[in-house]
This record gives structure tokens, C-alpha cells and sequence, in this order.
């Protein structure tokens, strides 16, 4: 055995050891929840979409005439029954707004744009964006009113970024 | 970029609905602004209809409008809560596209300032009222008297043409003071049907902008803009044939004119909202 063949041999069980190493070191990709497959399914049936609707109705009702409490109950039952929907993430930005809370309002309708991008589209029925432009404006008006206090907290700052973010998804529309 | 193809402006065989806040009465309010919707139109060429709708109810109703004609509290609700954008303010009376809420009583029960109404009887117009009820219920607070402890009842009428019954209230003796905006106070003596004379006024409240034409949010922004300009261009010679006759768009709405407003003009309207725990700032 030459020089040659020992430096490929070496070559060789380098690679297989690197090969050892990575293979080791790498975690399977987990395998889909059935139920969470399951329940995404259920949720786009024309059931599911009647139940959504009815129970939006009646939470939009409690929200105007005042029972905010009930209202919030019931639209903790529609945001576990319908994960994937915008519009129980809307509902409780409007419910938020109404206790007077921009910013978590904010929150709220940040979730419900990213999973219902219709709420950003003014050809649509569902578009919401001068109603979320408001609510933006107040919640940026908090937060820099806390900020001025407290400059170097991390969460108003993180929570300012997630406020410029919605103004680019709101002011993003073709018009 | 097919998505960003304009849409038109009206669409074709849509009817667009403008809903109107009931002032005094359903009855009156659809024989004022028959006339005014129809002009618009015509002038517009979409087929608008009208519904006159509850102050109470309204803000329910506005995801199913097109545009809303209220108050100037309806307008910074559902501006705040549903996107409304204000488009023209109305000029009606001494004080124009402003109003004001007053205090009064008889001058023969020798109440001279707001603070003599301590353990008094009131009565108020309609709560979602600016001039009616959250104008003087700010009156009351900026001089300590909070209606539901310092006064000795409180009420407010049932029923239809409540501010004319908030000044006969008065007048008649049943309450020691009224609130009641500037503008039917006006109108009433006007019409002889009070002597102003007979009363005092005990506050008046800053002007706020008074009643006003908004668009919802999804309506679109070229035919509000159209919107605007005809309601703008509305003038006391602007006639509308409907049923048969020529009528006076302004003369049958009892309104002056419209003139441009902003939105930035409402802020007095929610320092005040907010000073009186009224929505939509309301702390439950």
C-alpha cells in the first residue's frame, strides 16, 4: 500500500465518520397529527363553516350590545374549536378594542390577517383595513406613551415592530 | 398585477344602501331625505336605498351599508369600531355645521347656575345623543354633580320627538332642568311653539360638529369620493323631481348645506366621549 492509497483510505473513513456524525445528529421529520389533520378538514365543511358563522353572529351581538364577558367566553370557544380561522381572532380584536386595549387588540387582528388575508383586500366583503388602521394608530399611540417611560424594554420595542408590520400589511393592498 | 386591477366604480345592477339615523321620528326622517337620496342618485347613477335606522341600532347595522348620515358620536364609533370614514358635515341653523348642548330650566324656578341643580330633578334627550345627553352630562361633571348620585331623579322620554319633550318636560314642570341641543331649542321658539324667553340657560357646551355623511370601509374609495363632491355640490336651487312634483333638495331635508370636514374635527367630540365614559371609549 502506497502513500496514495493510505491518504484514500483515510479520505474514505473521514467521510463515513462525518457521514456517522450527521446521520446521528439529524431529527426525523415529525410525522403529521392525524387529529390535527382531522380537525383542519372538519373545520372547512359547510357544518363547520355555519357553526363559525352562528357563533360569530351572536359573539358580534354580545360585543355591541355590551356583554362583553359572555362575548369573550364565546369567542375563546370559537378560537379552540376553529384554530385555523381568522375570524375568532378578529372578533376578540374587536373585543379587545372595546375594553379599550389597542395592543392587544393588535395582536389579535395581527393573527387573524395572517390566517384570513381577505380581512386585507378591498375586494372582498370580509376587508377590514381602515377598522385595523385605527386600531394600530391607538395601539402605537400606547406604546410610545409607555416607551417614553421605559425606553429600553424589550417587549414595547418588539410590539412596535409587530405595529410597523401591520402598517405594511394594511398599506400593501393595490388601492 | 391582476390583482391589482381596479374594480369599477358602481357596479352595475348593485343597490347601494345609505342608512340614515332617525332624528325625531322613522316617518320624518324618510320624508326629509326621499328627496336627497334620490338627487344622489340620479346625479351618481346608482340605484340607492335608504333605511332609516335607530341611533341604538346603528352601529349593528353598518357592516350592511354603504354610507351612514349621523351624529357626530355614531361617527367616531364606527370610525373607531367599524372603519367609517366621514365624507361632508351639515349646516343647519345659527351655529352651521356645529352644535351645541344646553342646560335649561325656567327661569321662575330660580336655579341660576349648573351647581343649583344638586338634588334636582332633569331630563335628557336621547343617550347616544351628542347635544342631548353627553354634552351636558360633560357640563355636569366639570362641576361635580355626577346624574346618578347627585341628582334627585333622572329620566329620559320614550318614543319619538324626545328633544321636544325634553323642553315641554321642563316647561310643563315636570323636571327642574332639560338638556336639549341648541338647534331645536332654536327652532321651537322659532316656530312659536316655546318663548324662549321663559327659560334660562344654565350651560352650553363647546360646539362639536354636527351631523354628517360617512362611507364604510368597503365601499369603494372612487365612488365615495363621487359621493362627496355631489353631496357638496348640493345648493338651495338643487331640485329632484320625485312623485310627480319638483321639490327643493335642501328645503325638504331642513338643512343649510354641506361643507368639507376631517376627521382630525372630531377629536373634540373624543376628548368628550372620553371625559364622560361614553363609547366608544367606554370602561365597562
Amino acid at each position: 500500500m502506497d502513500r496514495l492509497d493510505r491518504a484514500s483510505l483515510l479520505a474514505l473513513a473521514a467521510l463515513i465518520a462525518v457521514s456517522v456524525v450527521l446521520m446521528r445528529g439529524h431529527e426525523p421529520r415529525p410525522k403529521p397529527d392525524p387529529d390535527l389533520q382531522l380537525r383542519i378538514a372538519a373545520a372547512r365543511t359547510p357544518e363547520a363553516r355555519a357553526e363559525l358563522e352562528a357563533g360569530a353572529t351572536a359573539a358580534r351581538n354580545l360585543i355591541e350590545s355590551g356583554n362583553l364577558g359572555e362575548a369573550e367566553a364565546l369567542i375563546r370557544e370559537l378560537q379552540r374549536k376553529f384554530p385555523y380561522q381568522g375570524e375568532p381572532h378578529m372578533l376578540m380584536g374587536d373585543l379587545r378594542m372595546r375594553r379599550q386595549q389597542p395592543v392587544p387588540a393588535m395582536e389579535e387582528y395581527k393573527s387573524a390577517i395572517e390566517l384570513d388575508p381577505d380581512y386585507l383586500d378591498k375586494k372582498t366583503p370580509r376587508f377590514q383595513g381602515k377598522k385595523l388602521k385605527v386600531a394600530v394608530g391607538e395601539a402605537l399611540s400606547e406604546i410610545e406613551r409607555h416607551l417614553a417611560q421605559k425606553p429600553g424594554d424589550a417587549a414595547l420595542k418588539r410590539q412596535k415592530k409587530v405595529i410597523y408590520y401591520l402598517y405594511r400589511k394594511i398599506a400593501g393592498s393595490c388601492g | 398585477m391582476s390583482a391589482c386591477q381596479r374594480q369599477p366604480v358602481a357596479e352595475t345592477g348593485r343597490v347601494y344602501r345609505i342608512g340614515y339615523m332617525i332624528c325625531n321620528s322613522e316617518q320624518e326622517t324618510l320624508h326629509r331625505f326621499r328627496p336627497m337620496t334620490a338627487y344622489l342618485g340620479k346625479k351618481l347613477g346608482v340605484t340607492f336605498e335608504m333605511k332609516a335606522i335607530d341611533t341604538v341600532d346603528f352601529t349593528r347595522e353598518a357592516e350592511n351599508l354603504d354610507f351612514t348620515h349621523t351624529n357626530s358620536l355614531l361617527y367616531i364609533i364606527m370610525h373607531r369600531n367599524q372603519g367609517v370614514d366621514i365624507l361632508a358635515a351639515e349646516r343647519s341653523g345659527s351655529l352651521g355645521a356645529r352644535a351645541k348642548g344646553l342646560i335649561i330650566t325656567l327661569k321662575k324656578r330660580g336655579i341660576r347656575t349648573v351647581k343649583d341643580l344638586r338634588g334636582r330633578t332633569m331630563v335628557f334627550g336621547p343617550a347616544l345623543g351628542p347635544t342631548s345627553y353627553m354634552a351636558q352630562l360633560d357640563l355636569l361633571l366639570k362641576n361635580n354633580i355626577d346624574p346618578d348620585n347627585d341628582l334627585s331623579a333622572y329620566s329620559i322620554p320614550h318614543g319619538s320627538f324626545k328633544h321636544e319633550k325634553v323642553v315641554y318636560g321642563v316647561l310643563l314642570g315636570a323636571y327642574d332642568a332639560g338638556a336639549v341641543p341648541l338647534l331645536d331649542f332654536e327652532r321651537m321658539a322659532a316656530d312659536d311653539r316655546i318663548d324662549a324667553d321663559d327659560f334660562a340657560v344654565l350651560a352650553e357646551s363647546p360646539p362639536i360638529p354636527y351631523c354628517n355623511f360617512g362611507v364604510t370601509q368597503k365601499t369603494d374609495d372612487r365612488l365615495a369620493e363621487r359621493f362627496k363632491e355631489a353631496v357638496l355640490g348640493i345648493t338651495k336651487d338643487t331640485t329632484v323631481e320625485i312623485d310627480g312634483e319638483t321639490v327643493r333638495v335642501l328645503d325638504r331635508a331642513n338643512v343649510d348645506g354641506y361643507e368639507d370636514i376631517t376627521d382630525g374635527d372630531f377629536d373634540v367630540v373624543r376628548e368628550m366621549a372620553k371625559r364622560t365614559n361614553m363609547p366608544p371609549y367606554q370602561r365597562y
